[in-house]
């Protein structure tokens, strides 16, 4: 079953009088409880199709459905409800909140989703055991090693339990060992709880780890191959 | 919900010490400015309302005649004491009347002593029933008057030196003899009949006044009356109600112009003086608090700089606008919160320091208020500046597009 469906899909931006054209029509199907990489040179929309993916962004044209939901029908507060609710981020600079602690971070999207206040400590409890954080719930994130915090923030990506994670180069900032953890982490969200899961990387090793491997060149989908 | 966006709010309060507690300060100075100053006012106005309380008496009802132009010294009312006494209500009635009038003393051995003196015609009951007015009399030798006497006086101990009066001597007030009666002990307070005052007459200093009964005055000088007369009602009675029968009862006997003032009819002229000065000074002081909203505005305008990652990232996990607007706005309205608590509790205590140094160095009492209403509203206050001054920091917060705020760097 078909989770994501793009069609055509265009993003441009204006800068001053030129236009930069992020995405020049991507068509990509992606299926409940895939494992994407996505991959490219630098600046060839990669992120740019990710936020569009996560409903952080809209497309300039074409459509994008998520089960079945046309992306461009929506609302501002319903595109946020959608992603609040299906959808969960993992950055390349983990993007935790300073001042909060590793629990308080997880259970962040939680609150907007107004989860009562036993159910979310219960929750991030479980998340941050899952992600093997346990004894790290008190610490703040300038507390915690960079590949702890890229587990917190994945964690917290699946604090509403989303269908989706969308990780935009989540070993970017981390030693092999450190990303390869993440990866197998992703790796068993996938196999373990049927996530669909896409990771944005320039790391082949990375890649290796997804089903499917597409690379971007210009906004364009250049290349698409199945791993075994 | 609320709840928890309030503990976000707190926590981003609190992990930035210093600029928050600069910007309550700003916030604080302004409010305790306002406290003091309205406390101190109200103070003020409940001392001064208490003294009049005190020389006038809540159950004490005055009747003038209307000055001619306002301001001017009201022209003398001739009233019937009877007249009065009919009306329901009313427990006692008395008036003195000051003059300053042509005095000498017959001496039998030594040169005639004369001068122009001030010359009070008491009513009994001005005595017996409205001792704050007039002041207790001390007596050094002799009697004061009673209802029995003409033609008799009584002396302050000034005047009495004055004359070389002593007891049983005759007196001439304009050209009519008086026999002194009593003496008066000097009197340290000077100024002792201020009943007067209310009436626009000097206040009666009685070491240097002859006092004689109420009804010869009259007959000494020109033109029937008093300046003013003091009716006291019945306990329980009520005051209003009898100082209107008293003004119908008057009119019917056609005492033109009579004006009848309660207790609360003096006060109020004097209390909105004193608001009017105090609304005045507040106005003063509340404009600081204006620049502590600026302050306000301005460390939320940074807040929101420092923080356009994290309000990306609040987005990108499911934060709605509303969400991010609310935390902004918490979080300046708790800073404006804070500011008044601390603000008011400055502000009653510089109030109270101010009072206690102004009984201890200058010996003058200021009670001190402490208003619910003045508290509860100054800090209410400041929490709608707080919000106020956070609406368009928290405003640009929340409109911001999550991509952009991610790509914030
Ligand atoms: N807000 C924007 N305004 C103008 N141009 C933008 C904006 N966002 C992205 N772009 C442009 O769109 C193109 C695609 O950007 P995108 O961030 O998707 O690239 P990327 O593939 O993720 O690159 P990288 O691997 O470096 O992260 C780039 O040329 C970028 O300059
Ligand atoms: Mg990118």
């Amino acid at each position: 079953m078909s989770l994501i469906k793009l069609r055509e899909i265009t993003k441009d931006y204006q800068l001053g009088k030129t236009w930069v054209h992020a995405l020049r029509g991507i068509d990509l199907t992606i299926d409940t409880s895939e494992i994407i990489a996505v991959m490219g040179p630098s600046g060839s929309g990669k992120s740019t199709l990710l936020h569009i993916v996560g409903c952080l962004d809209i497309p300039s044209a074409g459509t994008a459905q998520i089960e079945d939901i046309a992306t461009e029908s929506l609302n501002e507060r319903q595109l946020v409800r959608l992603r609040g609710e299906k959808i969960g981020f993992v950055f390349q600079t983990f993007n935790l909140v300073a001042t909060l602690s590793a629990q308080a971070n997880v259970e962040l999207p939680m609150i907007f989703q107004r989860v009562s206040r036993s159910r979310r400590a219960q929750r991030a409890a479980e998340l941050l055991a899952k992600v093997g954080l346990s004894d790290r719930a008190k610490h703040r994130p300038n507390e915690l090693s960079g590949g702890e915090r890229q587990r917190v923030s994945l964690a917290r990506a699946l604090a509403n339990d989303p269908d989706i994670i969308l990780a935009d180069e989540p070993t970017g900032n981390l030693d092999s060992e450190s990303g390869n953890t993440v990866m197998e982490l992703l790796k068993r969200l996938k196999n373990e709880e049927g996530k669909t899961v896409i990771v944005v990387t320039h790391d082949p090793e990375v890649a290796a780890f997804a089903e499917r491997v597409i690379t971007l060149r210009d906004g364009l989908i250049v290349k698409e191959k199945l791993n075994d | 919900m609320i709840k928890d966006l309030f503990s976000l709010a707190m926590r981003s309060i609190f992990t930035r010490k210093l600029r928050s507690w600069l910007t309550v300060i700003g916030i604080f100075i302004g409010i305790t400015a306002v406290v003091a100053l309205i406390s101190l006012g109200l103070g003020l106005e409940r001392t001064i309302i208490d003294q009049i309380g005190q020389i006038f008496g809540v159950d004490t009802i005055m009747i003038i005649r209307q000055p001619e132009r306002p301001g001017a010294a009201p022209p003398l009312i001739a009233i019937d004491f009877d007249l009065i006494h009919g009306v329901e209500g009313v427990a006692a009635v008395a008036t003195l009347r000051s003059e300053t009038g042509f005095v000498s003393k017959v001496a039998e051995d030594d040169a005639p002593v004369r001068g122009l003196l001030t010359v009070v015609g008491l009513s009994q009951k001005m005595i017996s029933e409205f001792q704050p007015f007039i002041g207790e009399f001390t007596l050094k030798h002799g009697r004061i008057l009673t209802a029995d006497d003409t033609y008799k006086a009584f002396l302050g101990h000034g005047v009495a030196t004055q004359l070389r009066a002593t007891i049983g001597a005759v007196i001439e007030i304009e050209d009519q003899r008086f026999e002194v009666i009593g003496i008066l002990e000097p009197d340290p307070e000077e100024m002792r009949a201020q009943a007067g005052v209310f009436a626009g007459q000097p206040p009666v200093i009685t070491d240097e006044t002859i006092f004689i009964p109420f009804a010869l005055i009259d007959e000494l000088f020109e033109e029937a009356g008093a300046h003013f007369f003091l009716v006291k009602v019945d306990e329980g009675a009520q005051i209003a109600q009898v100082a209107e029968e008293i003004g119908t009862a008057l009119t019917a006997a056609g005492v033109a112009n009579a004006v009848v003032m309660t207790f609360e009819d003096i006060q109020q002229p004097i209390s909105m003086a004193l608001r009017a000065v105090q609304g005045f000074l507040a106005a003063l002081a509340a404009i600081s608090l204006l620049v502590g909203g600026v302050g306000v505005m301005n460390t939320m305008y940074t807040a929101v700089l420092e923080r356009t990652k994290e309000i990306g990232v609040m987005k990108a996990v499911g934060a709605k606008n509303s969400h991010i607007l609310s935390l902004f706005l918490i979080e300046s309205g708790l800073i404006g919160l804070v500011g008044g608590v601390i603000g008011v509790i400055i502000g009653l205590l510089l109030s109270t320091g101010t009072a206690w140094a102004v009984l201890h160095f200058f010996d003058i009492e200021i009670m001190t208020v402490i208003s619910v209403p003045l508290i509860a509203g100054a800090i209410f206050f400041s929490f709608i500046i707080g919000s106020l001054a956070g609406m368009l920091p928290a405003r640009r917060a929340s409109k911001l597009h999550p991509i952009e705020a991610l790509r914030y760097e």
